[in-house]
């Protein structure tokens, strides 16, 4: 990238969504137009219940769901067929299941996340260069694991553990942005904190923008810079963490048994 | 969709009290089960199971005394009497033996010397006369025990190698045949139809074959039983990739990783352990197999059985099978530690 690219890069959003739609096989619609656009830099959390929409939009921005319309920018990129596997590796993602090889160690999942720069048979032998191996075991210590955890196989790791690997493998391509679709929800509440906490000092440590799926409110709002509230597939709310009133959050959420009934009917 | 209500628009809604609990079996099940025994007896009348039956009766009436002789008691009888004791020892005559030197005897072995009846043609008087010769025999103790023992580990070679013959293919053939993982739908077609293929040709013919091609022989043996365990190994290997956990494949292909990658990364980790399970089953059935396609010349203690059975020698054919029986036990329980250490 040249410098005249980067700047341009850096003062535009580092995604844009534009209308996203998009509609499962004999399921009800899933995105109705999404539009939205991502600062570099700041923490966003996309708020709603299960069924609203939250994982195909990430899982779309990262072109593992294809959208029925819309179109999909990353620092100034278009989301093509042709450019899709360049732009994710200009961006992090962190799993809801942690998306961790449960028989690699933790560093070699991290040191997976450099796979599509590297030649087949470092893969096959698991060799991966030395700058790759020093930068996991720098990683792997600033989400706060120890020296012991390094080689151990993911299996061996607590939840919580296992979503701070998940973090370090997002960061290890030093991404502009990261995708984050509800990385805490298999996790104790002290431990979702502490991950949030992790997640968010990391990525502004990094300079990153994050786009993180939430269903917690509470975290949403000690964690976000901007929250996006999304229901059925079309976004409610989009403002600081400060304007989200009980109004606002009945918007995204719904009141009384309609809490309920959406969620479970889409799910 | 807004409330609960719409949950059930036709009407299913109704009280508990008119709810029914679905019968496991019904009349269908019946019906079913009717049909399957029509189906039976037609086919028992085709296999003569009456006979089956009275033969049974005949023995077990034989073996407690109520009659005399039965026809499975008299062919098992006269098998087992010349099968006891086994042969363990190897007896050559000398006179067989090439640059035979008295003076240097194999290890453990001794000679006997018998006097045998001969008889023979008298040229000049044209009447058959029998003399008295003495003969020598080089009597090795353990020699056929020892023998037999070689050619079982022929055998388990063969299976060696036929399983290893066996991964190396079906590793790449089982990612063109994974539904999920393949290149082309076509390759995935043809894949599948060649896996099925090998499947479809038992070890025992291609055997037949395969020592036309090759010649008798431990190689034949090995390509036999390589061939059809592709076809088994490839079709579980290719349905393991596809049953593999989905997360661990979206993470890596997030990262902008391609297929191969994928594989390496996301699913062989996933599918390890099953792989070798699989493969020590493949290679505990080629081991038994293989002493089964020696009967067709495809080598290992197959064609020594085969051999001895069609001389009516029995006796080593009782070492061959019980050989047989105790080196598949064997493999059996070191398969099963190595499998525990492995998984």
């Amino acid at each position: 990238m040249t410098g005249m690219q980067a700047e341009r890069v850096a003062s535009g959003p580092v995604l844009t969504v534009a209308d996203a739609r998009k509609t499962y096989p004999d399921g009800p619609a899933v995105l109705e137009g999404v539009s939205l656009a991502i600062e570099p830099g700041s923490f966003c959390v996309l708020l709603g219940a299960s069924g609203s929409g939250k994982t195909t939009l990430l899982r779309s921005i990262i072109g593992l769901v294809p959208l029925d319309a819309g179109a999909i920018d990353v620092s100034g990129t278009r989301l093509t067929p042709k450019t899709l596997r360049s732009l994710r590796r200009q961006i992090g993602m962190v799993h809801q299941d942690f998306g961790l090889s449960a028989r690699l160690t933790a560093a070699q999942n991290v040191m997976a996340g450099t796979a599509p720069g590297l030649p087949m048979w470092r893969l096959l032998f698991q060799a991966y260069p030395k700058p790759v191996q020093e930068k996991a075991c720098a990683l792997l210590a600033r989400v706060g694991l120890e020296a012991g955890h390094v080689n151990r196989p993911a299996s061996g790791l607590s939840g919580g553990q296992k979503q701070r690997v998940g973090i370090a493998r997002a960061l290890i391509n030093d991404p502009k942005l990261i995708l984050a679709d509800e990385p805490v929800a298999s996790l104790d509440p002290q431990t979702a904190q502490d991950v949030m906490g992790l997640l968010r000092q990391t990525a502004k440590e990094q300079g990153a923008a994050v786009l993180c799926s939430l269903h917690q409110i509470n975290l949403s709002r000690a964690f976000a810079d901007r929250i996006i509230g999304l229901r059925e597939g079309r976004i409610v709310f989009d403002g600081p963490p400060g304007q989200l009133s009980q109004d606002m959050l009945a918007r995204i959420f719904g009141t009384g048994r309609e809490t309920f009934a959406p969620a479970m009917a889409v799910a | 969709m807004s409330d609960a209500g719409s949950l059930s628009p036709s009407g299913q809604n109704t009280s508990p009290a008119r709810w029914q609990v679905k019968p496991a079996f019904d009349w269908k099940t019946v019906l079913m089960v009717a049909a399957a025994f029509v189906l039976l007896s037609v086919s028992a009348q085709r296999m003569e199971l009456h006979r089956l039956s009275s033969q049974l009766g005949e023995f077990l009436q034989a073996s407690v005394g109520l009659k005399e002789s039965s026809q499975i008691g008299r062919g098992i009888g006269s098998v087992t009497q010349q099968m006891y004791p086994i042969a363990i020892a190897e007896r050559t005559p000398v006179s067989l033996i090439d640059d035979f030197d008295p003076a240097h005897l194999p290890l453990f072995s001794h000679l006997e010397t018998e006097q045998v009846e001969e008889s023979a043609l008298d040229p000049a008087t044209m009447q058959m006369t029998t003399k008295t010769v003495k003969k020598t025999f080089l009597v090795e103790p353990a020699g056929y025990l020892l023998y037999t023992l070689g050619k079982m580990l022929e055998t388990v070679e063969m299976a060696i190698w036929a399983s290893l013959f066996a991964v190396l293919m079906s590793l790449p053939l089982s990612w063109v045949a994974a539904r999920n993982f393949t290149p082309h739908p076509v390759l995935y077609g043809l894949a599948r139809s060649f896996i099925s293929f090998l499947r479809a040709v038992p070890e025992l013919i291609s055997a037949l074959f395969l020592v036309l091609a090759f010649g008798f022989g431990a190689i034949a043996g090995i390509l036999a039983l390589a061939l059809h365990s592709v076809g088994f190994l490839a079709k579980f290997f290719a349905e393991e990739i596809e049953a593999a956990d989905k997360v661990p494949q979206d993470a890596i292909r997030a990262t902008g990783a391609g297929d191969l990658a994928v594989l390496r990364l996301a699913v062989l980790p996933q599918v390890l352990p099953s792989y070798t399970a699989l493969t020590f089953y493949i290679l505990d059935r080629n081991i038994r197999m293989g002493t089964v396609i020696g009967l067709v010349g495809a080598g290992g203690i197959g064609q020594e059985l085969k051999g001895r059975y069609d001389m009516f020698q029995y006796d080593h054919v009782a070492t061959i099978l019980l050989i047989i029986f105790l080196s598949v036990l064997a493999l059996d329980a070191l398969a099963a530690k190595i499998r525990r250490k492995l998984i």
